[in-house]
């Protein structure tokens, strides 16, 4: 089988890249999207809350009703898609191996591939989490999917432990569900998700939140009987001996982070980003493999779905403009790097010559007031902006007008005091 | 692993031989060296027969166990008894609930309890004759004790004193396991034991007090030799000292911060897990009976002190020999025939895996040599799973809780800071996974194995700690043969199959017999666990085996679904809803082991 443009993955991020593909002029007949699942929609289909669409639509929607606009969009474009349909593996020279129980085995030779695989959530393994293994630790995607499309409720009382959006989510789910949430505990001395779903998902319900707490043991070894709960040094974030507090619950939720789903992408031979998890992508969202693009969770983890899109139509029409060979390279590569109070920028270069403005999305380090986004060429401010606050937990992003870029060397993007 | 060390009861069965003083008089020699390694323990102390019995109070546990092993090294001690109570630990009173007397099996030649990979193995021997054998064990699965959640290391046999059971039974079963490996299809590699002479060798004691030049050479050349000849008086075949180039090819992501390495070739590593599933398989084949969820709570004797049978949760079981392989619970189940003849104090491990990924980082085991250690907790290594994710550890902790395999933090961190010596650059971010196993130490130190001489028929395989598993082909051959000398007549079964298949795992086939497969049977189409690629009919042959999976656990050690690096966020949802079905039982019902229930019920519009 051939195709022109091949999307890993039908959440929002492979819909929309697939759809901003067919609007950029390819055959829609010429276009795959390969989706595991038996639907598209990816993970919005667990998320029943409302909370999508605000910037793009201008309205509060439902995760599946966000995520059936483009599905929609989809279908009458004629779009070819693959469900249940699993992909195994990809080749530098861009040819997926994937199964299905229909075709059984499927070889695509595709122009280009969109790499929108989404994102994994962390386990308590990788938070080196103490203690005994029994059933009833669920990430908290996990859970979702339980109550959500299951219909199956994990346990009577709980523990949140992390404050990510799904973790404040699913309390406020679990609560609303019958179940008792007896709290949820940070490590870090503020929440890790949106603001918003600390007040509608915690305060709103009563849900108590402790900061600078974490769990230092796991008790019972058939079925969770309880937790231990230390408060933690705000500096080392070490657990601080003798504030240990027992929990009886039946249940513990972690929220602790997401992970790009990258496997793929390293079998294709794809550079990744250390901190970000994701690929390393220039500005048309391509990645170090040529003819490969990357966007939504798999290149780096999004709040909001919103922006998910915006990143994926971006990728769709760069992947036209390559398969249609209007790509035209620039002479010298220009880096992006990560300067004060910055984690890490994506894109992490630019490669094309065009006089779009790039719009390079980055988290902060720490939460500061009063601040200036700056992005510097030899010491030079080329865009600035104001914030009155900046948040580790939400994306910010600085708009770099394409006349005023360098012909080489570095941009620098940093936040500093007013 | 530190061969120059010597086990506490290395000459006991030569010193069986030897005058031994009497009972009398050990008594009050035992209590005096007790006295002196543990002068706060108020302990009396009687000998009976080669075993010590210990009754009294100590402070704590760690007095608890230095009064044993005060004991248990004593020249002529074969077991020891410590009845011994620790001040702040209540004494555990064994609670025997009234059991149904209703007699669930009439007469079984052999009865064995416990499932791990002695009782497994001992049940495939036996499978082989004529014989009505049943194994018994109180979990929804065999190998959910020890034998799961041990290293896979089948040992050379350096280690143990010369003259124990566990050196003579160790260096067999190792030679065994080919042959085993092979009948029962179970991943078996010989990948090599490489044993590193470093800086930290020496204890710092020993190392300061010699010159700079002396202590290189030492290192270099004096202690690869001591461990050749070392080999040697082992019968540990093959050793051989390893020049540092031909290391660097063998096992390039080795630091280079070493003196001298020696290679032992036989040692191999398995599946444990895997290799239970597929005895207790080929066992249940070939005429055995496997009854799990089965608790035992007793064995019954007669007023000769003749077993009878056994008391079980479900009802009373007759028959003549009873094995005792339960493992951490050998010594309390003894006591139940009246036949008190050692104790077992358990020990803790933990091991870390890291992301298959890393596949061919470590192609062997990988031991620094360090002299000087505690020899009950020193060891561990760095090494692979058959899987190819690289596997680090064990620790070793004493633990009052038989139960206990909770991993605490220090010894994840500890085991990181330990092996990143021999491997500096491996990122302790893809770490996936960490867990603990519990050894059924005794205070003797060597495996307990033999007929019982309080309660005859009953026949005690205990004490089975490391090298247990590398050791339970040797093990599984002994017990037979001391079954035919209690008087067990035992004829070859014609129809004998020695002969087990493994289901294919499709994650490691080739893309056309991936597409075969899928052509055959379209459920290999449908990827169930991400990570590790496990298809719907790989999950249904486990569920459908002969020795079927009946929990998330279960499936996951026969099929891997669950084991990468989401560690089973995907696939748990839909797990549990193909264990529902295939098991015909409402999802709440599904359970992660025996008593842990994956989800508590349903939501309040789930259900339909
Ligand atoms: C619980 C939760 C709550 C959220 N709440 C909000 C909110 O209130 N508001 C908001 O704006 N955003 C919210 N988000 C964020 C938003 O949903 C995500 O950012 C968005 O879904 C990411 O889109 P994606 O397409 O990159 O990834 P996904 O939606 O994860 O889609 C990836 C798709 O790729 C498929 N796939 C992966 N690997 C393969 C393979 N090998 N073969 C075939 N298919 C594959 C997967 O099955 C999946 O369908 C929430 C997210 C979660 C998880
Ligand atoms: C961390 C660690 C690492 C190790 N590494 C190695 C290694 O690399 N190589 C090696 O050779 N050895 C190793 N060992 C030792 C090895 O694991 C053991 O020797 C071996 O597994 C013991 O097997 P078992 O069958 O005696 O015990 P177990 O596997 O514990 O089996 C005992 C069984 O009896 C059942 N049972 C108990 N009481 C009852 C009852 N009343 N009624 C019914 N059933 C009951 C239990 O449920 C259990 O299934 C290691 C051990 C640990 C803990």
């Amino acid at each position: 089988m051939n195709a022109k443009v091949a999307v890993i993955g039908g959440g929002p991020a492979g819909l929309g890249a697939a759809v901003a593909a067919y609007e950029a002029g390819i055959n829609p007949e010429d276009i795959h999207i390969i989706e595991r699942d038996m639907e598209l929609g990816g993970i919005l289909q667990q998320c029943i809350h409302n909370g999508f669409g605000q910037l793009i639509f201008g309205e509060m929607m439902t995760g599946p009703e966000y995520a059936s606009h483009y599905i929609d969009e989809v279908l009458k474009a004629g779009i070819r898609f693959h469900l249940n349909t699993m992909v195994l593996d990809i080749s530098p020279d861009r040819v997926i191996t994937a199964v299905n129980q229909e075709e059984c085995l499927m070889r695509i030779n595709a122009d280009s591939i969109i790499l929108a695989m989404g994102c994994r959530e962390r386990t308590r393994y990788q938070i080196h989490l103490p203690g005994e293994r029994p059933a009833g630790i669920y990430p908290a995607g996990t859970v979702q999917r339980l109550i959500n499309i299951e219909g199956a409720l994990p346990g009577r009382r709980a523990v949140i432990l992390g404050s990510g959006d799904i973790g404040m989510i699913m309390a406020r789910r679990l609560v609303l569900e019958g179940a008792e949430v007896e709290g949820v505990y940070e490590i870090m001395g503020s929440p890790s998700g949106l603001p918003r779903n600390v007040q509608q998902c915690l305060r709103d319900f009563e849900i108590p939140l402790h900061l600078s707490h974490t769990v230092t043991g796991i008790h019972g070894n058939r079925r969770l009987e309880g937790v231990t709960i230390s408060r933690v040094n705000p500096e080392s974030l070490k657990p601080m001996p003798g504030t240990e507090r027992y929990v009886e619950c039946d249940t513990l939720v972690l929220s602790v982070g997401l992970i790009p789903e990258n496997e793929l992408s390293e079998g294709a031979g794809i550079k990744l980003d250390g901190w970000t998890g994701g690929p390393i992508v220039d500005e048309e969202r391509e990645t170090s493999v040529d003819g490969i693009f990357g966007c939504g969770n798999a290149v780096h983890v999004y709040d909001l779905v919103d922006d998910v899109t915006k990143s994926s139509e971006l990728a769709g029409r760069s992947a036209a403009r390559y398969v249609k060979g209007e790509t035209i390279c620039r002479e010298h590569v220009l880096s992006i790097t990560a300067g004060e109070n910055v984690r890490y920028t994506v894109p992490q270069h630019i490669r094309k010559q065009s006089d779009e403005p790039v719009e390079v999305f980055f988290r902060v380090y720490l939460e500061a007031a009063n601040v200036k986004l700056q992005a510097l060429v030899a010491a030079e401010v080329i865009s600035e902006e104001s914030r009155r606050v900046v948040k580790p937990p939400i994306m910010e992003k600085i708009i770099l007008q394409g006349d005023l870029l360098p012909v080489d060397g570095e941009i620098i993007i940093q936040v500093v005091e007013k | 692993m530190t061969p120059i060390s010597r086990t506490p009861n290395r000459d006991k069965i030569d010193s069986e031989v030897r005058q031994v003083p009497p009972d009398s008089r050990m008594g009050r020699r035992i209590a005096k060296k007790i006295r002196e390694r543990v002068p706060s323990a108020e302990v009396d102390v009687q000998v009976e027969d080669g075993i010590a019995y210990l009754s009294g109070r100590t402070g704590t546990w760690n007095e608890y166990l230095g009064a044993g092993y005060a004991a248990g090294g004593m020249k002529g001690i074969r077991g020891v008894v410590a009845d011994i109570t620790v001040d702040g630990m209540p004494k555990k009173e064994l609670r025997r609930p009234d059991r149904p007397k209703e007699v669930i099996k009439e007469d079984e030649d052999v009865i064995i309890v416990g499932g791990g990979v002695i009782g497994c193995f001992i049940a495939r021997e036996l499978s082989r004759y004529d014989l009505k054998v049943t194994l018994v064990e109180k979990e929804l699965d065999v190998a959910t004790g020890a034998s799961k959640a041990n290293n896979g290391c089948v040992h050379v046999g350096i280690d143990p004193g010369k003259g124990t059971l566990k050196h003579r039974l160790c260096l067999r079963g190792n030679a065994m396991f080919d042959k085993v490996a092979q009948e029962l299809d179970v991943p078996f590699r010989r990948v090599g034991t490489l044993l590193v002479i470093t800086d930290r060798t020496l204890p710092e004691n020993v190392a300061s007090k010699i010159p700079d030049s002396l202590r290189k050479l030492v290192l270099k050349y004096v202690l690869p030799h001591m461990v050749l000849l070392y080999g040697k008086r082992k019968n540990v075949p093959g050793l051989r000292k390893i020049p540092k180039e031909e290391v660097r090819q063998i096992e390039p992501n080795l630091t280079d911060d070493y003196h001298s390495a020696v290679l032992m070739p036989t040692m191999g590593i398995i599946s444990p897990y895997e290799l239970v599933i597929a005895l207790a398989e080929n066992a249940v084949e070939n005429g055995v009976d496997l009854m799990l969820d089965t608790e035992v709570t007793g064995i019954l004797v007669n007023e000769k002190n003749e077993v009878e049978g056994i008391q079980t949760a479900k009802g009373i079981m007759r028959g003549k020999y009873v094995i005792n392989a339960a493992g951490v619970y050998a010594d309390e189940l003894a006591e139940t025939a009246g036949a008190r003849e050692f104790t077992i104090h358990p020990r803790k491990g933990a091991l870390i895996i890291f992301d298959k990924k890393l596949a061919g980082y470590t192609s062997h085991v990988v031991s620094e040599l360090l002299l000087g250690q505690d020899k009950h907790t020193k060891g561990g290594t760095a090494m692979l799973t058959t899987d190819g994710n690289p596997e680090w550890g064990p620790s070793a902790i004493e633990v009052p809780d038989r139960d206990d395999t909770s991993v605490t933090s220090d010894e994840i961190h500890d085991i990181l800071k330990k092996y990143a010596h021999l491997f500096p650059h491996i990122e302790a971010g893809s770490m996936i996974r960490y867990f603990a196993g519990v050894r059924a130490a005794t205070f003797t130190e060597d495996f307990f194995i033999g007929a019982s001489r309080k309660a005859s028929g009953l026949i005690n395989v205990a004490g089975i700690q490391s090298p247990g598993l590398a050791s339970s082909p040797a093990i599984a051959e002994y017990v037979l043969d001391i079954l035919r000398a209690e008087g067990l007549g035992m004829e070859e079964k014609p129809g004998f199959n020695p002969i087990r298949e493994s289901p294919p795992k499709f994650s490691e086939l080739s893309v056309a017999e991936m597409e075969k497969l899928i052509r055959e049977d379209t459920r290999y189409g449908n990827i169930m666990c991400r990570c590790e690629k496990v298809t719907e009919r790989e999950i249904l042959d486990a569920i459908r085996a002969p020795l079927p999976a009946l929990t998330v656990d279960a499936v996951k050690r026969r099929t891997r679904s669950g084991m990468g690096r989401c560690q089973g966020g995907f696939c748990l949802p839909r797990l549990i809803k193909v264990l529902a079905r295939e098991l015909d039982v409402p999802l709440e019902e599904v359970q992660k082991k025996k008593g842990g229930k994956v989800i508590s019920s349903r939501t309040k519009e789930g259900g339909q």
